[in-house]
């Protein structure tokens, strides 16, 4: 039993130093959870539906959020616009077209797929939802700089 | 001297790696990669342990061993390998293959106290898992998991085994799933070939009812996002090389005898899920049904089927405790509401072992986010939206 307790003090040991290290959940995880659930709701789709939606719809979010992060990598984080040089401006303005040119491109691409599999009344009703939960996470922002 | 060397050696390495990965992220020129897989690369330990119960004495073996009490460490890991996604024909379907390869090394140590030597049996596997997810609502599993298991200090132990897994899953719905199968396994304490028969009522990510013969009955409750808690039941065991160093065999001058083991652990089990990254489990309950049994070499040599044991019993009912660490690594694709994709994260969550590291990948149902800040949310907003 000695062995038992040697192990549970171990254990007890690691949780505590890895809880203590370990990044919590990130909020961006919890709203793109959110979000999903909001969808579900607003749209209400079939299980048939479901099943091919939203396998294509991770895509698409997946795809969306990796063009941006690059662009806000490459060119907002940290970068002082004020003192940048006119190639590096230039650069900036070139690359944001180009990264609204791409979130274009992949919204016609997708929503042709969703078009497919969807009736187009939920398409709409998708749409409405996306809206209508980037309304509710600002007024959770508003809400929060009031206060 | 020398550790003075060695302690310089891992400070350099230390902070080159730091300063290279600090380097890497202010890197302006860096080009995001897209997440290539679906599962995340887990290393997962686990440790489990039984109360110390007499044998009944009733024949030369029993008597001869007197009392029986088991502890059993395991490290493991699985990691995504390939991943592939194929399109229909008219691409709105999603179906993809994903190659893992699997590993685990467990030191079982049954402590029997009318023997002196003190045995620790490994077990050493290195084996390879497909999954195929079709895009409609079904999933074709295949894991193969050689392993390599020896009484440790004795070499001449060494047996080479193989334990395989195949079957056919059906997400049916969100609330319904079915699997169907065949499992070549060692988790009763001897070589059987197995049906595989389960089915999940309730949702993955709420709460559930799942039946996965042989592996485990569970009755799964999520309290919130950070815990879930578990019923469960399930067969805990496996077959070891044995150096028959203490006569345990007195028949023959077997060197090497097999010993097998399981027990029905049944019980409450809670899983934390503090970071996306880390997660640990803690369980206890009894173990039923408990097993013990040797097996001689030379009298099962052209045994192809179950071995025959020249001692077994069933002896009484024990506490256990079962807790265990699991850490993921790496970026993985989304897999919100894709209900195929949770029972395949499911099937990844449970070794050749019977060893379940929780299904941390699994999203749970988000009920409300307070105080967003706009930098959570950039991605999601233009800042017309705000007008």
């Amino acid at each position: 039993m000695k062995q038992v307790y040697k192990y549970i003090f171990i254990f007890l040991c690691c949780v505590a130093g890895f809880t203590a290290m370990a990044q919590p959940v990130s909020k961006r995880d919890k709203i793109d959870a959110l979000r999903v659930t909001f969808i579900g709701e607003k749209v209400n789709f079939t299980t048939q539906e479901g099943q091919q939606f939203w396998p294509l719809y991770n895509e698409y979010n997946d795809k969306l959020e990796n063009v941006r992060k690059s662009f806000r990598q490459q060119y907002i984080k940290e970068k002082d616009y004020t003192t940048a040089t006119d190639k590096e401006a230039g650069a900036y303005l070139n690359a944001e077209l180009a990264l609204k040119q791409k979130e274009y491109e992949l919204y016609k691409e997708y929503f042709e797929k969703f078009k497919k599999i969807l009736p187009i009344k939920k398409v709409a009703l998708l749409r409405r939802a996306e809206e209508e939960f980037k309304k509710e996470l600002i007024k959770n922002i508003k809400g929060n700089s009031s206060e | 001297m020398r550790n003075t060397g060695a302690i310089l050696l891992i400070l350099t390495g230390f902070v080159c790696f730091h300063t290279k990965l600090l380097a890497l992220n202010h890197d302006s020129l860096k080009v995001m990669k897209p997440a290539r897989h679906y599962f995340k690369t887990t290393i997962y330990t686990d440790f489990y342990g039984t109360g110390k119960r007499d044998l009944s004495g009733k024949n030369f073996v029993s008597n001869k061993l007197k009392t029986y009490q088991l502890n059993q460490f395991t490290l493991g890991f699985n990691a995504p390998v390939f991943t592939q996604d194929f399109y229909k024909k008219d691409s709105t379907k999603i179906s993809n293959l994903h190659l893992l390869l699997t590993g685990s090394y467990a030191s079982v140590s049954p402590d029997f106290e009318g023997v002196k030597t003190k045995h620790r049996l490994s077990k050493t596997s290195v084996g390879i898992r497909v999954i195929y997810n079709t895009g409609k609502k079904s999933i074709f599993y295949v894991e193969l998991a050689p392993f390599m298991t020896q009484d440790n200090g004795y070499q001449y132990t060494q047996k080479y085994r193989f334990a395989n897994t195949v079957l056919y899953n059906c997400t049916v719905s969100k609330y319904f799933s079915f699997r169907l199968g065949y499992t070549r396994s060692f988790i009763f304490g001897n070589r059987y070939h197995l049906p595989y028969i389960g089915f999940r009522v309730g949702r993955m990510d709420g709460v559930n009812f799942s039946v996965q013969f042989p592996r485990s009955i569970t009755f799964n409750v999520p309290i919130c996002k950070y815990v879930k808690t578990s019923l469960y039941t399930k067969p805990q065991g496996g077959l070891y090389s044995f150096a028959n160093v203490d006569s345990i065999y007195y028949l023959n001058n077997d060197k090497s005898i097999n010993f097998g083991r399981y027990e029905f652990i049944g019980g409450m089990r809670v899983d934390v899920y503090p970071a996306s990254c880390f997660n640990f489990y803690l369980s206890a309950g009894f173990t039923t049904q408990n097993y013990i049994g040797f097996y001689s070499e030379t009298f099962n040599r052209r045994n192809r089927g179950i071995y025959n044991s020249f001692y077994r019993e069933n002896i009484d009912k024990s506490m256990y405790v079962n807790f265990g660490l699991v850490f993921k690594f790496g970026k993985v694709k989304s897999i919100y509401n894709n209900y195929n994709l949770y029972d395949a994260q499911d099937l990844n969550n449970t070794d050749a072992d019977n060893i379940s590291n929780g299904n941390p990948q699994i999203p749970a149902k988000q009920g409300k986010v307070k105080n967003v800040k706009p930098s959570d949310v950039q991605d999601l907003i233009d800042t017309q939206d705000f007008y």
